[in-house]
């Protein structure tokens, strides 16, 4: 086994770890809406199954990659289950699109064409885009609901991620030090942004209130994601740690809404 | 060589005309068990064309696409008994329980037949581990769908995470049995364990619930 296949090992040990933790302790939210908490508790059952599957993949060396297969399926069912349980939460119309719902689903749409682009694989991309734009559509709603940024912090991270996304796309026909430049560039920008998110969760779980530190949470774990499938190893290990310690925060901001509800 | 096609007809003719004297559940539960084995051999029609479309091995194929396919035509019997008969939680349950029974039978008895192993210890791993993954992946299935119908959450998302609870058992399911050693141990043991858990549920407070004999409390 090699180094990156022993990181990504215990990465997949450790949310196995977090995913069982919040999936028993899920089951204790009592005054979360019955189909927000239903949708959630399935998300985390598939992530963790999910999850699993990895780790035996990985365990039995057949490399850190799939080719196109159940997984891809089963992505999709992690795409739509966290939204819809935002969805629900938050009652959002799929018809009612607002300027931030579309940068939203805009920016799932432009992830999609760069994950074909640098990875080639076009079927099971293809297939996860519509889920990943109302992924992305319904964390922008839910942002926007739960009024979880300021319109100036909105416009900067919009701009950001514009950059990111415009940079992204020129860096695969870059070579050399333009290539280079662009990398770290794209690297910053992502990672910034999604520590960014992260800082507000907690700060919301610490200040404000369930519905912001919801939103805040999902959003940081769909801005995880986005940053790890745009990195490269072992700079992709460090965002699967983002990605983990943002499912957790999810958890903690249902609970943090259920006990308002007592409250 | 005997051919599915055939095996499938000798098994069915007999099926369809006992159901021709039955009315009420048990006529459900065999038409289900036919619709089973149709839909294994349906399976195995695409998972065939699958493997040459895409290039890949026979073992590649195993592991990676066929539990997809399986799965999502397993999902249509459900589909259908909820969208075009309407049938109620219980119904469900026994059409899902049943397909998901003649898929296994199918499956196994084309496997017996294919001649690749015929050792007892290997005819029982057979039976308890596919046979009985097919069933728990379909109960897995039928009961979250059943569930999401008693809280009035049966939307394209929550069938989607149906899905992919089921496609990741069985994926699993391969995946292990496809190495030998301890990884084989644990993938033929996994889905009687499953099953285990799950008849352990099915007699705790959750069982009535599954079964949509009771009303869930919201």
């Amino acid at each position: 086994m090699t180094a990156y296949a022993h990181i990504s090992t215990t990465l997949m040990v450790a949310e196995f770890v977090v995913l069982l933790t919040a999936l028993l302790l899920g089951f204790r939210l009592e005054r979360i809406h019955p189909v927000t908490k239903l949708n959630y508790l399935l998300w985390i059952s598939t992530v963790s199954t999910s999850n699993l599957y990895y780790l035996m993949h990985n365990l039995q060396n057949k490399g850190l990659y799939l080719p196109f297969s159940v997984m891809d399926v089963v992505d999709i069912g992690i795409y739509v289950l966290l939204p819809a349980a935002l969805q629900n939460h938050f009652s959002i119309s799929l018809k009612k699109w607002t300027p931030a719902g579309t940068a939203g689903a805009l920016f799932g749409a432009v992830n999609i064409w760069l994950w074909i682009l640098w990875s080639g694989k076009w079927l099971g991309n293809l297939m996860n885009a519509v889920p990943f734009i109302y992924l992305m559509f319904i964390c922008a709603r839910s942002l926007q609901e739960s009024g979880a940024f300021t319109r100036t912090e909105a416009v900067c991270l919009l701009s950001a991620l514009t950059v990111a996304m415009i940079g992204e796309s020129i860096l695969y026909f870059m070579t050399g030090t333009v290539y280079m430049v662009l990398d770290i560039l794209g690297y910053i920008v992502l990672f910034s942004c999604t520590l960014y998110f992260i800082f507000k969760t907690v700060d919301a779980l610490k200040r404000g209130s369930g519905d912001k530190a919801f939103a805040l949470s999902a959003s940081s774990y769909a801005m995880s994601a986005v940053t790890g499938y745009l990195s490269y190893e072992p700079i992709y290990f460090v965002a699967e740690g983002m990605v983990i310690l943002s499912m957790f925060l999810t958890y903690l901001a249902l609970r943090k809404k259920d006990r308002e509800a007592l409250a | 060589m005997i051919y599915s096609e055939n095996v499938l007809l000798c098994l069915t003719i007999p099926l369809l005309i006992t159901v021709l004297f039955l009315r009420d559940t048990p006529r459900k539960v065999i038409e289900a068990f036919i619709l089973g084995m149709i839909i294994c051999l349906v399976s195995g029609y695409i998972s065939g064309f699958a493997k040459i479309a895409s290039g890949m091995s026979a073992e590649d194929t195993a592991i990676y696409v066929s539990p997809l396919i399986e799965e999502t035509m397993k999902l249509l019997p459900v589909l259908f008994t909820m969208y075009v008969l309407e049938d109620g939680d219980s119904e469900l349950f026994l059409t899902s329980v049943a397909s998901g029974a003649g898929f296994a039978t199918f499956e196994n008895i084309c496997y017996l037949l294919s001649g690749s192993e015929t050792r007892l210890s290997f005819v029982l791993i057979r039976g308890f581990a596919v046979g009985t993954m097919h069933i728990a992946s379909m109960i897995l299935l039928a009961g979250t769908i059943i569930i999401e119908r008693r809280y009035d959450a049966v939307s394209l998302p929550a069938l989607a995470g149906a899905l992919a609870m089921s496609s990741t058992l069985h994926g699993l399911y391969n995946l292990l049995v496809s190495e030998p050693g301890l990884f084989s141990a644990i993938g033929y043991a996994m889905p009687f364990g499953i099953a285990v858990l799950l008849y352990i549920a099915f007699n705790m407070n959750i069982g009535p619930y599954l079964r949509g004999e009771e009303e869930i409390k919201k």
